[in-house]
């Protein structure tokens, strides 16, 4: 006797069929207010009923902290807190408590508060997470060892409100929410400046802003994630994610306006993922490389200079790119690019408040090679000049803590590149490295990029009317990107043979290459074409 | 097992409590299937619900307009915890898989995000080519090409 072995589309419907049989817990929606979740593991939070206001991460090379501080929108205020892993606490609203949590065999137990008051901080450092009160008392809350002790903290006030819990105790050098928007209140010299933000957009899901602060050899970061509260959809809502790794002092308060991560090298070989951010307070900008284990030095450019050629503005361009100009002159209205080879594109792309602007420059030519950056005021006087050097553009500068040189080059002509070294006094040489197939996605503007672990390329280069993967045609398809006229975005899979590496060509319409390069994937990456709704 | 819902032509849709009603259990096996993780597959559909939410009323086909969300927020959360997975190893957690445990799954679970959605819609939610190219954001001939692909690699699996 034999049996048939059923077809793969029977045996796919009945694997299906098993998989999706599972009980589904029946959650009427009116106990979820959608407005109110904000991330998934809020998500999670929110249905469970725990209100959900903030999520708190600190990481650092060996720690890893969760915590999601919860709020409520019922005539009930509630405290819960959740940790990252999903363990619910019950906390009393309007006052931090901290629990410690132990592992046991069966789970996270914990015990009953061990104290209260107000986390107005958080350090993360050599294995352990630190809350910094209000009352200037640092307590230790998490260490990572054999025993695995957790403790988490709440932040709910009486109300069940996060912000109007927050903003009386916002002082200069802290961040604030103002009329439920991201706002942060800067202190330079005793002269507080309000900023505020939005599609300060890094991961997809969130608004954010960051923020930094720095001492002379330490800095810290916190990220805020911020967004309406007050009932708007829910990707606006607010979540907040405070990172830092040193110890800092809060008075002397940096504001970055870009954030990349990126991979840091160091002298003795290794890397790690870190964050770079570049930024300033009202007339000091700079530029910072968070460190996870290395130092890390705010990095200043006289003001009127250009501050960066940020990867994060990076256009993929087949002969040379030019990032984003950060002029901090608040004279400078305008920035004239001349070069050889056609004619460049200029265009303002944010006024921010305080004495911030960027200008996107794009060559309108893809044999323009810039050569001079001229800063111009508002009556077209020159007020500063950036030269570029041929091929490669660097920047140097100098701060009390040490020096930085960051070099943008097209070595291949197609990839551009940009290294950022910096130098601080009496610390390790850091440099970073990043490329124009690091770029985040962006479904407006679409980039060529390659993202590790996540969505990636899309291809903007308009001259590209076909892209091969190991040669075989991958299919384009015209992005609505607002920005991006004549953009493609590849929706093909160049992975179906499940390879892991390959090499992608761009041909125009004459059939020349544009771009040939090498891309990576994972096992669970797949090509990202974002469509415009939902 | 036909997941979408239609909505048909002269019937008043229904409002939003029911259309969740009706459409949440089978959103989160949608979900589950795509994550191929029972908890993720409950935060998507929640997540998807949310999103639905706010623009349910100028919606035609709410049902449609789930789906896309569903595979849209299934597609982030791969790209979360991959990113999470490097960033932030010690945060990132197993989850509760799905059943497993014979070739088919575990190849499934291994198909790129795009052939398994494919896979998933036509053989678990039943929908049409372009329904899914719908879903997906793609035209209909891009659904069929990763649908042989995803066959013919899963077929290469069970032969084995």
């Amino acid at each position: 006797m034999s049996t048939e072995t059923p077809d793969i589309e029977t045996q796919l419907r009945t694997l299906f069929d098993v998989q999706a049989s599972g009980p589904v817990e029946d959650i009427a929606f009116d106990d979820v207010n959608v407005a109110d979740v904000v991330s998934l593991d809020a998500a999670r939070a929110k249905r469970r009923r725990w209100p959900v206001a903030v999520t708190a991460i600190a990481t650092a090379a060996a720690v890893v902290a969760g915590v999601v501080v919860v709020r409520s929108n019922e005539s009930e205020p509630q405290g819960v807190v959740a940790t990252s892993w999903g363990y619910p606490i019950e906390a009393e609203p309007g006052v931090l408590q901290q629990y410690e949590l132990a592992a046991t065999p069966d789970g996270y137990t914990y015990n009953e508060p061990v104290t209260s008051g107000i986390c107005t901080s958080w350090t993360v450092a050599e294995g352990a997470v630190a809350c910094s009160q209000i009352s200037g008392q640092t307590t230790v809350m998490y260490t990572r060892g054999d025993d695995t002790a957790i403790s988490v903290t709440t932040l709910v006030d009486a109300d069940g409100r996060f912000d109007e819990l927050l903003a009386p105790l916002l002082e200069e050098g802290t961040p604030t929410l103002v009329n439920g928007k991201a706002a942060v209140i800067v202190t330079d010299e005793g002269a507080p400046e309000l900023l505020s933000f939005s599609n300060m957009d890094i991961q997809g899901d969130f608004k954010q802003l960051t923020l930094m602060w720095s001492e002379s050899e330490s800095v810290a970061i916190s990220v805020l994630y911020v967004g309406a509260a007050d009932g708007a959809p829910s990707e606006d809502q607010f979540v907040a994610l405070a990172e830092s790794v040193r110890p800092f002092d809060p008075t002397d308060v940096r504001l970055a306006l870009e954030l990349r991560q990126t991979t840091v090298s160091l002298d003795d070989g290794s890397s790690f993922i870190d964050i770079i951010g570049v930024g300033g307070s009202s007339d000091e900008p700079c530029i910072m490389v968070s460190t996870m284990g290395a130092p890390c030095t705010p990095l200043t450019a006289a003001a009127g200079e250009p501050y960066a050629l940020l990867a994060d503005e990076y256009r993929f361009l087949p002969s040379y790119g030019i990032a984003a100009v950060g002029a901090v002159d608040p004279s400078i209205a305008s920035v004239r690019v001349e070069g050889v080879g056609g004619e460049p594109v200029t265009t303002e792309t944010a006024a921010l408040p305080g004495q911030h602007r960027r200008f996107f420059v794009a060559p309108a030519s893809e044999t323009f090679l810039p050569q001079l950056l001229v800063f111009l005021d508002a009556d077209s006087n020159e007020v500063a000049r950036y030269t570029f050097p041929e091929n490669t553009a660097t920047a140097t500068g100098t701060s009390p803590q040490g020096s930085w040189a960051l070099t943008v080059d097209a070595p291949d002509g197609v990839e551009s590149r940009a290294v950022l070294e910096t130098n601080p006094i009496g610390g390790t040489t850091a440099t970073a490295e990043w490329s124009s197939i690091d770029n985040p996605i962006d479904d407006t503007e679409p980039l060529f990029l390659l993202e590790a672990g996540g969505p990636i390329l899309g291809v903007t280069i308009d001259r590209v009317t076909r892209v091969e993967y190991e040669g075989r045609s991958l299919e384009l398809e015209h992005s609505t990107g607002a920005a991006a006229t004549n953009a493609f975005v590849v929706t093909d899979d160049p992975d179906e043979d499940g390879g892991s590496s390959g090499r992608l060509t761009g041909y125009d319409a004459a059939g020349a290459v544009v771009f040939d390069v090498e891309v990576r994937f994972d096992s669970d990456q797949f090509l990202e074409y974002e469509p415009a709704t939902p | 097992m036909q997941i979408v819902t239609t909505e048909p032509a002269g019937e008043p849709l229904p409002d939003f409590d029911d259309f969740y009603r009706a459409e949440w259990p089978r959103a989160v096996r949608l979900g589950r299937l795509l994550t191929q993780d029972a908890a993720a597959g409950e935060d998507v559909a929640q997540e998807a619900f949310s999103r639905v939410y706010p623009r349910f009323d100028d919606l035609d086909a709410p049902g449609a307009y789930l789906h896309t969300t569903i595979v849209n927020t299934a597609r982030r959360w791969h790209r979360r915890r991959e990113g999470e997975r490097q960033r932030l190893p010690l945060l990132t957690t197993a989850g509760v898989t799905l059943p497993q445990g014979d070739d088919l799954s575990d190849a499934v679970a291994a198909l790129p995000y795009k052939q398994r959605v494919v896979v998933v819609l036509r053989y678990y939610a039943d929908l049409s080519e372009a329904e899914i190219a719908d879903a997906l954001g793609c035209r209909p001939g891009t659904v069929k090409s990763l649908a042989s692909r995803a066959l013919a690699q899963l077929e290469k699996v069970i032969e084995r």
